[in-house]
Parts: structure tokens; C-alpha cells; sequence
């Protein structure tokens, strides 16, 4: 899957559908109830200041996430 | 210098030091309440 | 607590379930701690239709009754009436949010498969209708079978029809088939089946009213501009505009002394009364007005949902050592006082991430601190300018940050990862301020500041108060008398240790003194060079004409320096050390605070004063 792309790799404003998860079935369980559903409409809003995290808009709420955490949810 | 008060005060201190072990020293994992809850369980 | 029901109020975090709970409830609520675990415990009463009283359990806020955190295992845990000290509430009020209705219903549906009765509450309808989002809570009403409450609960609309859902006599169980199924996408399904034709959304701009604060308050240039202000303001606040307050209070503490005083002879009791008690209990109370400042800016902040702002902007500095964005506002709260500091904690939601925060929140220099910094500096430059003073002052500053990084990262690589560390921080939409609410968690977090260090310091001032008077002297001399009582003979047994920091017995006094707390400090050395309470000046002047044995200074800039950077990562406050051992439920890591703060303070002294040695005298 590496040349998939991920969450951490969209751009400000960009809109992407969640493909596969590359992280512990406890933390993509968490991802999932939170609304980072398959298939689920993400929109990256914005990065932090300092460039991490990076907030974004999923399921009608604005979501934050590290770098390394996006980097393993990864895009249809 | 009052006399009675001679032995009011370490009798107060006495007091206190054992109420002081008391409260920290007694098994913490009460029923419903810890230290300084008066959640109405009784106490 | 006699009443007839108990409701348990469940819903997501930053739902504004503390806004409801507190329009239920009123000032009738109390905090405390579920046995086991360092997850708060809010339960209040309120009187419903019928006057007739009912119980409230404020749970933990959770996303998924499959729990992954502390805090979410005690709402479920809770619900399902696995909690020994807690029996299972008769029914549940399910806080949805009226603009995010699906993924608050994760967690309600899952409610709702539990066998109790229900009522679920959609909240924040203002803020839908702003977006354009339209909710039928009729039909859901029918497709349930259990009340549906339209509410926005910082406003109190939507109360009336909450109370008439409350005093129901027969409260309903919820229509809904149970998901069996584990994967949170089938169980999405089901909630979009249930929802179908009961929400409508305009499609309008998605640049929502947040998103335009957002522009500015997280910009790469304005948002740090925002928050360095607001930081400032806040420090501003504390160590200047409190002092009015702080004066009062002192004032009302020293006249009291003076009216025990009148009316008492003298003696033992009068002594243990207004030295021990008063000055004690005073010494505390002084602090409370920073303390609610404190909560207020922290209640201000959450409320309007900025704090989750700051914790993103923060959270690449923090993330270094190990902690997260959410570690900052606790951290910044200690550098006034750790006990709000480490109450502040409550709001991170790993448990492990809370112990450290804990462990380390007192390396910050606390205000209490102040008074011995000023002291020993002015002692250390007697003739330096202001500027001079201020520098090391903000080395002082300097030091206790690198402290709270290093100890940080220190304690991030020893104690055990229970979980992968995912951080997922939500940013809840902003929200006007209520005052009521902030006004009201000021008054609840104040109360137990008095409660907490009301109570252990007024021990532990008698204590202290008997270690310096007994056992009694004949002398009358008051600095003799010290030094014949058991504080006083334990500052010379320790004397031996303390040297090789530069310290003597007389030192060796106040130290110990001060691990009660620190402030003590000051009050204490005047005691001792003085034989009595006395104006700060004249301490410093005796103390400044200290000699050792060689007949040069005691206070020199070596031992200055050595004290001061004893008192950067000392351990000396029993109130804190009550705090932590309540939020950690366990004496073993209060203990543990004292031992290495303490421990490696002692190193630092040490260090300070040797090598100070080869540089100085």
C-alpha cells in the first residue's frame, strides 16, 4: 500500500474517501466510531501552526489527528 | 502563663495527629465515597 | 439522599452535558472520585414536576460504550450496573448534539440497547438552526417510543418540556433493534436507517461562524499573538491584580490573630490558635483568589471552546517528551499553583497521560515559591540592580521548564505504555460564553481547593505549630526556643547532610519547615534569627549579617544560590501531595513525587553549591 495516498498528505481544503487503516484494531476501532468510516467523506482543514496536528472535518465534526497517526489511514 | 492551657494545646495536637493518620491511613477503597465526597452515602 | 429515581446522563465529550446536568441540578451537586480509578464523580439531585426529588449521575463524557479509556469503562460500567458503589440508575438521558446527530448516536444507540428507559435530549438546536440544519424530533419521538427533548441547555430552552420527559411516571424503553455486529460501520448503517427523513441540511457554505474565528485564533501569526496575550493576561492577573484580594485576606487573618489574642491569656492554646491555625489556614486561604482566577480563565477557555484550540496548537511541543497538547493548560495552571493544576488534569483523557502531567506539575514554580525566591535573591544581591535580580529570577523560570521537559520525558520512557498512543482531539464549535456555568464551576473547584487544603493544612499546621514549640525550653528567647523544639533538633541532626550544600542547622529549620509549605519559609527564618514573626526587611537584614563559623557570610551568593535551586524542584507542599494522592487514588505515587522531587533537588543543591565552589569563593 505505499503508494496509496493518506490523510497526512492531503492538502488544506482537499476532500478524500477513507480507504484501509495501517493501525491497532483498538485505535482504528476508535478512528471508526468517531466517524473515519470506510468509504466516510474527510475533508482536511487545516494544519496546527507548528505543522501538527491536523484537524479535520469528518462526519459533520472537525476531528484532529497527528501526522504519524493520518499518515496510516490512507485514501480510495 | 495559663495553666490549663498547657494541656489544652497538646491535647489538641494529639487530636489532630490522630485524626490526620486516621483519615489518610484507613483503606481508600471505600464503598461510593473518597476523602473529601459527602455524596450523601452516609458518613 | 432519599429520593425516588436516578437518571444518568451520558453523552459525547463537549456535548454541554455539564451545562445540562448543572440546569438539573443547580448548586445541589457534589464531586468526588469513583473508588479505584481517577475518574471524577458528579452526582446531583433536582425536584421534578411533582416535587419530588431525583438523582442525577453526571458520567464520564464517552464516544462508544466500548470502552478505550478510563473514564469510558466507568460509563459503562456504570450503566450496566457493574460498579459496586453504584447502583444501576433507573433510566438514562442521552445528550445528542443537534449539528452532529449521527456520530452522537453512536453511543446512544448503544444506550438504548442496555434494557433501560431513555430519554434522549438533542442539544445545541441554536447552533443547528445557524447552519441550517433542521431536526424532526417528532418522528424520531415515534420511531423510538421515548421522549425526544429539542433543548439548548447553556439558555435553558427546552427545560420545561425535560422536565415534563423527567417526571414521567412510567418512563419508556426505546424501540430498537440491538446491532450485534461489532463493526462500527454496520452499526452507522442502522443509525442512518433511524435518522432518515428526520434530519434536513441546507446545502449551504461549510464555512461555519467557528470556522471564521478559527481563521484568526489558530493563524500561523495571530493565533500564537491571541494566546501569548491571553497567557500574559492571565499571568498579569495573578501575580499583580490578585494582590488586592491577597491583602484582604491577610488583613482579615491577622486581625482575627489579634482578636483571639485580646480575648485569650496567654499561653500554649492561644499560641497553637493563632500561629497554628490562623497563620496556617490563612497561609492557604491567601492563595484562593488565584485559584479562581485560575478556574476562571480555564472555565472561560472551555467554555467557549478555545481550550481545544490551544491544546492544537500546543500539542507539537508537547508531543516531543511524550505528553499532548491537552498536558499545557495544566501545566501553565501550576506555575500559579499545582493543586489547580493537577485538578485541571481531569480533562485528558489517558489515564497515563494524567499521572505524568501529575507527577511533574509541581517542578513548575508555583507561586508559593515567590516569597522565598525574592528573599533569597535580594540576600544573594544586596546590591544588585532590579535587572540583575529579574535575570536570575527568570533563570529561576527557565530552569523549572527544562525541569518539567526533562522529568517528562524521563517518566514517558519509564512508566509502561498500557495503549498505542492515538490522539484524536475534537474541536468542538465555539460557543458564546456562559458565565453562569463558568461562574458555577469556579464556585464548585473553589470549594474544593478550601476543602482539600483546608483541611490537610490545618493538620498539618498544628503539626508543625507542636514540632516548633515542644519540646518547651526554659529560655524565653524565642530563636533559643526554637532551636530546643523538635524542628529545631531535627535541623541540626541533619545538619551533616545539608552541609555539603552550603547549609546550617538554622537553614536545616526552615527547610524543613517549609516541606509543609514552602511559604513557610519566610516566617519560619524570621522565627529563628529574629525569635518572633517580624517585617520581611528586617529577616533579610539579620540574615544578610549571618556569619559561619570562618566568620564569612552564611548567606553568600554560593548558598543563595544552592537554596534557590533547592526550592526550584523541592517537594514541599503536603497540599499538593494530598491532591496527587487523591487524583491517583494511591499513596504510591504522592510518595514517589516527594522522593525524587526531593531526591534530585538535594543533587541539584548539591551540584549548584560544588561547583559554585571552583567559580565563586
Amino acid at each position: 500500500m505505499n503508494d496509496s495516498r493518506h490523510l497526512g498528505q492531503l492538502t488544506a481544503g482537499e476532500v478524500a474517501a477513507v480507504g484501509g487503516m495501517d493501525l491497532p484494531e483498538t485505535a482504528a476501532g476508535r478512528l471508526r466510531e468517531m466517524g473515519f468510516l470506510t468509504g466516510a467523506s474527510v475533508r482536511m482543514v487545516r494544519r496546527a501552526p507548528l505543522g501538527c496536528p491536523i484537524e479535520f472535518e469528518v462526519g459533520g465534526a472537525r476531528l484532529a489527528l497527528r501526522q504519524a497517526d493520518a499518515a496510516q489511514i490512507f485514501v480510495q | 502563663m495559663s495553666d490549663w492551657q498547657s494541656w489544652a494545646a497538646p491535647a489538641v495536637v494529639i487530636v489532630t495527629v490522630a485524626i490526620l493518620l486516621w483519615r489518610n491511613l484507613r483503606p481508600a477503597k471505600e464503598v461510593g465515597c473518597d476523602e473529601e465526597c459527602d455524596c450523601g452515602k452516609g458518613d | 439522599m432519599a429520593s425516588d429515581r436516578t437518571f444518568a446522563l451520558v453523552g459525547n465529550p463537549n456535548t454541554g452535558k455539564t451545562t445540562l446536568f448543572n440546569a438539573l441540578t443547580g448548586l445541589r451537586q457534589k464531586v468526588a472520585n469513583y473508588p479505584g480509578v481517577t475518574v471524577e464523580k458528579k452526582i446531583g439531585t433536582g425536584r421534578d414536576r411533582h416535587g419530588a426529588e431525583f438523582t442525577v449521575i453526571d458520567l464520564p463524557g464517552a464516544y462508544s460504550l466500548d470502552a478505550k479509556s478510563p473514564d469510558e469503562e466507568v460509563t459503562r460500567a456504570v450503566l450496566r450496573g457493574e460498579r459496586p458503589d453504584t447502583p444501576q440508575p433507573d433510566a438514562v438521558i442521552c445528550l445528542v448534539d443537534a449539528v452532529n446527530l449521527e456520530r452522537h448516536f453512536y453511543l446512544t444507540t448503544q444506550v438504548m440497547e442496555l434494557g433501560l428507559p431513555v430519554i434522549v435530549v438533542i442539544n445545541k438546536t441554536d447552533e443547528a438552526e445557524e447552519r441550517g440544519i433542521t431536526i424532526a424530533a417528532k418522528r424520531l419521538e415515534e420511531r423510538l417510543g421515548v421522549s425526544v427533548v429539542p433543548m439548548q441547555a447553556n439558555e435553558r430552552v427546552g427545560m420545561e418540556a425535560l422536565q415534563v420527559a423527567l417526571s414521567a411516571s412510567d418512563l419508556a424503553q426505546p424501540q430498537w433493534t440491538a446491532v450485534e455486529d461489532g463493526d462500527p460501520a454496520t452499526r452507522y448503517t442502522a443509525i442512518e436507517t433511524l435518522l432518515d427523513g428526520t434530519v434536513a441540511r441546507s446545502e449551504e457554505d461549510r464555512q461555519t461562524p467557528s470556522d471564521k474565528w478559527d481563521r484568526v485564533l489558530v493563524h500561523p501569526i495571530f493565533g500564537w499573538v491571541v494566546l501569548l496575550s491571553i497567557v500574559g493576561g492571565l499571568f498579569f492577573t495573578l501575580f499583580s491584580l490578585a494582590g488586592y484580594p491577597m491583602d484582604l485576606i491577610d488583613g482579615t487573618f491577622g486581625w482575627l490573630g489579634e482578636q483571639v489574642e485580646a480575648r485569650m491569656a496567654e499561653g500554649d492554646l492561644r499560641a497553637l490558635i493563632t500561629e497554628g491555625i490562623i497563620g496556617g489556614v490563612g497561609g492557604v486561604v491567601i492563595f484562593l483568589p488565584q485559584i479562581l482566577i485560575l478556574f476562571f480563565f480555564i472555565g472561560l477557555m472551555e467554555n467557549t471552546g478555545y481550550l481545544a484550540r490551544v491544546s492544537f496548537m500546543m500539542d507539537r511541543l508537547m508531543s516531543g517528551v511524550g505528553l499532548n497538547g491537552k498536558a499545557f493548560v495544566p501545566v501553565l495552571s501550576s506555575y500559579a499553583c499545582a493543586i489547580p493544576g493537577i485538578m485541571a488534569t481531569r480533562t485528558m483523557e489517558s489515564a497515563r497521560d494524567r499521572l505524568i502531567t501529575t507527577l511533574i506539575a509541581p517542578i513548575t514554580s508555583c507561586s508559593a515559591r515567590l516569597p522565598v525566591y525574592v528573599m533569597l535573591i535580594a540576600l544573594m544581591l544586596p546590591v544588585g540592580t532590579a535587572g540583575q535580580k529579574a535575570l536570575v529570577m527568570i533563570g529561576l523560570y527557565v530552569l523549572s521548564i527544562l525541569g518539567v521537559y526533562t522529568f517528562a520525558w524521563v517518566f514517558n520512557r519509564t512508566l509502561e505504555k498500557s495503549e498505542k498512543t492515538l490522539m484524536v482531539l475534537e474541536l468542538p464549535s465555539y460557543q458564546r460564553p456562559s458565565w453562569r456555568e463558568i461562574t458555577l464551576q469556579m464556585y464548585e473547584r473553589g470549594k474544593i481547593f478550601l476543602r482539600r487544603a483546608g483541611t490537610v493544612i490545618l493538620g498539618l499546621s498544628i503539626v508543625l505549630w507542636a514540632m516548633t514549640t515542644y519540646p518547651k525550653s526554659d529560655s524565653e528567647d524565642g530563636s533559643e526556643q526554637l532551636a530546643y523544639s523538635a524542628a529545631g533538633r531535627l535541623g541540626k541532626t541533619i545538619e551533616p547532610v545539608i552541609e555539603p550544600l552550603g547549609y546550617d542547622w538554622k537553614m536545616g529549620i526552615g527547610l524543613v519547615a517549609s516541606f509543609a509549605a514552602r511559604e513557610v519559609f519566610v516566617s519560619t527564618m524570621s522565627i529563628i534569627y529574629l525569635g518572633e514573626e517580624a517585617e520581611e526587611d528586617s529577616v533579610r537584614d539579620r540574615m544578610a549579617e549571618e556569619t559561619r563559623a570562618d566568620g564569612k557570610p552564611a548567606y553568600d551568593v554560593r548558598t543563595c544560590l544552592s537554596l534557590l535551586v533547592f526550592y526550584v524542584f523541592a517537594m514541599q507542599c503536603l497540599s499538593t501531595v494530598a491532591v496527587t494522592r487523591r487524583e491517583t487514588n494511591s499513596w504510591r505515587w504522592a510518595i514517589l513525587q516527594v522522593v525524587y522531587l526531593t531526591g534530585f533537588a538535594y543533587l541539584a543543591a548539591l551540584a549548584t553549591y560544588q561547583i559554585g565552589g571552583f567559580f565563586l569563593s
